[in-house]
Order: C-alpha cells, then sequence, then structure tokens
C-alpha cells in the first residue's frame, strides 16, 4: 500500500480554493466595486466635514486612474447623493449639490434642478413642522407643570422628547417618496456622461 | 448639611476635583427632590464616587438619591454635571441646562430636556420655591447662577468662590463676561452664598457683610475703574 505524503498548510488551503466555485465576471465586477467604494465615501466625509473644498474633489479623484477611478467617482456621487434629506441642514444639501456639480460639472443644471426640488420639499416640510412645534411645545410644557416644573426659565428642548421626535420622522417619512425621487433621477443623470 | 427649609448643602470633600451639590428636598410634585449640580460619576484621577457619595450624604439627611426627579446644572463641565446622565439614563430625572451650553454637555453623551433661560423657575405646587434663573456667562458661554429672592440665597455654580471666581481659560471663557456678571450679582441682596467649590472654605458664605465683603474683595481683584 502507497503511504500518502504529509500536505503542507499552502497545499491544504490551494485545494480549499480550487474546491470553491468560480466567480463570474459580474460577481468580480461588484467585489470590486465594494472594495473601492469606501474610498468615495472617505472623500465625501472629509469634502462635508470642510476638510476638502469643491475645488480638491477633482484633485483627490484624479490620484486613481482607469477603471478604478470611475468606480471611486461612483461611490463619491452616490454618497452625496444621498445628503439629500430632511434630516440634514440646508447647507449640508447646498454642499453636496455643490460637490457633485464639481465633480461632474457637465451635469451642473440636473443639479440645480434637484436642488429647487429639494428647496420646495423642504419649504413643505418647514411650513407643517412650525404648524405642530407650536402645540407639542404646549404638550410638553404641561407635562413639566404637572412634574411641579414651570416659569419663564423652562423651555422644554423637544429635540429630547419622544412623542416629538416620533411625529418629526413620521412628518420626514412622508417626504421621502418625493425626496428618493429627486435623488434617483439626479443619480442617474450624473453617471451618465 | 441643611441651610434653609428644604435646601441643603453637600460640600465635597474628596482629594479629587469635583464640585458642591446643593438639594432641594422634596421640592416637586410627588415629593422628588432637585439637585443642583450633582458632579462627578466617578472622579477622574482617584476614581472617587462622587454620585455615591452625594447619595451616602443625603441618605443621612433621610433623602432618598433615586427620587432626584430634576438636574439644575450650572454649566456643562463634567466636574459638575457628569452624574446628571446617570440619574437621567436610570432613574429617570429630568435634566435643565442653558443652551449654550448644551454641545459641551452632549459631547460627554448628556441629553438636555430642558433649556434654562434667564427668567423664573417655581418647583413645585400649590406652595412652591420661586427662584430666578441669572444667565451668568463667564466660566462658560451658558453658566447660570440660581437666586432665591425669598431666603437670599444664591447658588453660585464657578462664577463666585470665597475670595475668587471662575476659570475663563477654557473653551468658551471670558473674563470680561465673567466679570459683568459678577458685577451684575453683586446688585442682588444675598444673604448666603452657595459657590460651586470648596475652594479655601467650604464654599459656603453665610451673612450679609461676608458676602458683600467677598463681592469687595473680588471687585478690588478686577480693578476699580473697570467696575
Amino acid at each position: 500500500m502507497e503511504e500518502e505524503g504529509v500536505k503542507s498548510a499552502l497545499e491544504l488551503a490551494m485545494e480549499r480554493i480550487a474546491a470553491l466555485p468560480q466567480l463570474t465576471a459580474q460577481e468580480i465586477a461588484e467585489q470590486k466595486e465594494r472594495e473601492n467604494a469606501p474610498v468615495g465615501k472617505a472623500i465625501v466625509v472629509k469634502y462635508l466635514s470642510g476638510t476638502l473644498s469643491s475645488e480638491e474633489l477633482p484633485l483627490e479623484l484624479n490620484r486613481y486612474q482607469g477603471e478604478r477611478q470611475q468606480m471611486i467617482r461612483r461611490s463619491l456621487l452616490m454618497s452625496l447623493c444621498r445628503e439629500l434629506r430632511l434630516g440634514n441642514t440646508l447647507q449640508d444639501v447646498e454642499r453636496a449639490l455643490l460637490g457633485m456639480a464639481t465633480v461632474a460639472p457637465q451635469k451642473r443644471d440636473a443639479c440645480e434642478e434637484a436642488a429647487r426640488g429639494f428647496h420646495t420639499i423642504l419649504d413643505a416640510f418647514e411650513t407643517a413642522k412650525q404648524k405642530v412645534l407650536g402645540e407639542f411645545g404646549e404638550v410638553a410644557g404641561r407635562d413639566l407643570i404637572q412634574l411641579g416644573i414651570r416659569g419663564s426659565a423652562v423651555r422644554p428642548n423637544l429635540n429630547e422628547n419622544e412623542s416629538w421626535k416620533r411625529h418629526l420622522a413620521a412628518m420626514r417619512q412622508a417626504q421621502e417618496p418625493k425626496l428618493e425621487k429627486i435623488r434617483k433621477d439626479l443619480l442617474e443623470e450624473v453617471l451618465r456622461g | 448639611m441643611k441651610i434653609v427649609d428644604c435646601l441643603h448643602a453637600y460640600p465635597w470633600r474628596g482629594t479629587d476635583n469635583n464640585c458642591n451639590s446643593y438639594v432641594f428636598a422634596g421640592a416637586l410634585n410627588e415629593g422628588r427632590h432637585v439637585v443642583v449640580d450633582p458632579g462627578h460619576l466617578l472622579t477622574p484621577m482617584y476614581q472617587e464616587p462622587g454620585l455615591e457619595r452625594l447619595w451616602a450624604e443625603m441618605n443621612r439627611d433621610r433623602l432618598e438619591g433615586t427620587r432626584i426627579g430634576l438636574v439644575i446644572l450650572t454649566h456643562g463641565h463634567p466636574d459638575h454635571c457628569e452624574s446628571a446622565i446617570a440619574l437621567r439614563q436610570e432613574y429617570g430625572a429630568l435634566v435643565a441646562l442653558h443652551e449654550a451650553d448644551a454641545p459641551n454637555y452632549e459631547a460627554m453623551g448628556g441629553k438636555v430636556d430642558i433649556f434654562l433661560d434667564e427668567g423664573s423657575l417655581e418647583l413645585g405646587s400649590p406652595e412652591s420655591i420661586s427662584l430666578q434663573i441669572c444667565h451668568s456667562p463667564g466660566h462658560t458661554p451658558g453658566h447660570v447662577t440660581i437666586y432665591w429672592p425669598k431666603r437670599k440665597i444664591l447658588i453660585a455654580g464657578d462664577c463666585i468662590f470665597y475670595r475668587s471666581m471662575g476659570r475663563t481659560d477654557f473653551p468658551g471663557g471670558d473674563a470680561r463676561m465673567l466679570q459683568k456678571s459678577i458685577e451684575r450679582l453683586s446688585g442682588l441682596d444675598i444673604e448666603c452664598l452657595l459657590c460651586g467649590h470648596a475652594y479655601g472654605s467650604p464654599g459656603i458664605l453665610k451673612g450679609k457683610d461676608e458676602v458683600r465683603e467677598n463681592f469687595r474683595f473680588i471687585q478690588n481683584y478686577f480693578g476699580k475703574e473697570a467696575i
């Protein structure tokens, strides 16, 4: 009977790899996309925090070449597009749109159209919010009086009020389909050319 | 240590830095207490249990620490407000602080339920304790002091100490603002000054003359022409 040789760890590992199913071309492309996406996201974080100016965004992208640059550009534009949400300040949203217009200068019109759409939604949201804000403030004030806390120095912080937070989230959610359409249209446009 | 009526003082007696705390016992409805500046949960250098010691001292006065319903913070420094985070999380106490100091406190993980503005604060009903919240910036931008006109008591936080005043070299500190705040507070009718720290004394100054002398000493430090 022939004796089997002892296999090295490398040989065992190679055997296991050989047994794995082959990745399709699409899976390989998705894998590469996943690997490069964090670079685009990191550039956006630095840009939104003010560490990078809008002029520096193309310079950051130019540090990468070819297919990799395209993947990072896609991730960067997607991350900036996600900033179009009501929880953000208007300045944050405008900064995100400026970044998109800088990275895709030929799509500046689409960015401006998205900005107009966002402002319309924001105005409607703020009007609705102001309508109910006073009511919630009064309820919170009454709750404090029940506990024995009142006076002109007392201003309830509604940002920590659970029922207000729930109501605000529901109001934001109601605008979400319109916002999602703006984000989708804008992203399709900037990624197209 | 009972100061007057329901107001108790708990001067910090540890080795590390921590603040004096003051408690309005049973001031809220359902007999819950109000604490001003509960201090550190654990002091940073020697890990002394600040809140545990405050509770032990309150317990000697037959006051239950878990029955604190409102925490008033004179300002957002950790040696005054760290325990407020635990009191809110574990025992449902509400936290009140001036909005200008909220970012500092929130950076520590704290949450503010009530923003304190300049104005009146009534605790309890129908018979309430009527306090005045005085915005007294300088040590921090959102520092407040608490004046009880009926008893002529001022809870001064880190604005005024025994023969001294609060530091202004921390972020947000402003010596000119502090000077103005002290000048304004010196115009109040005060017979008992309760300081935020036991620097140079327990931090409790009693008697109109003693309080006036303390203000005079501090104002001389600033310079007569500046006051």
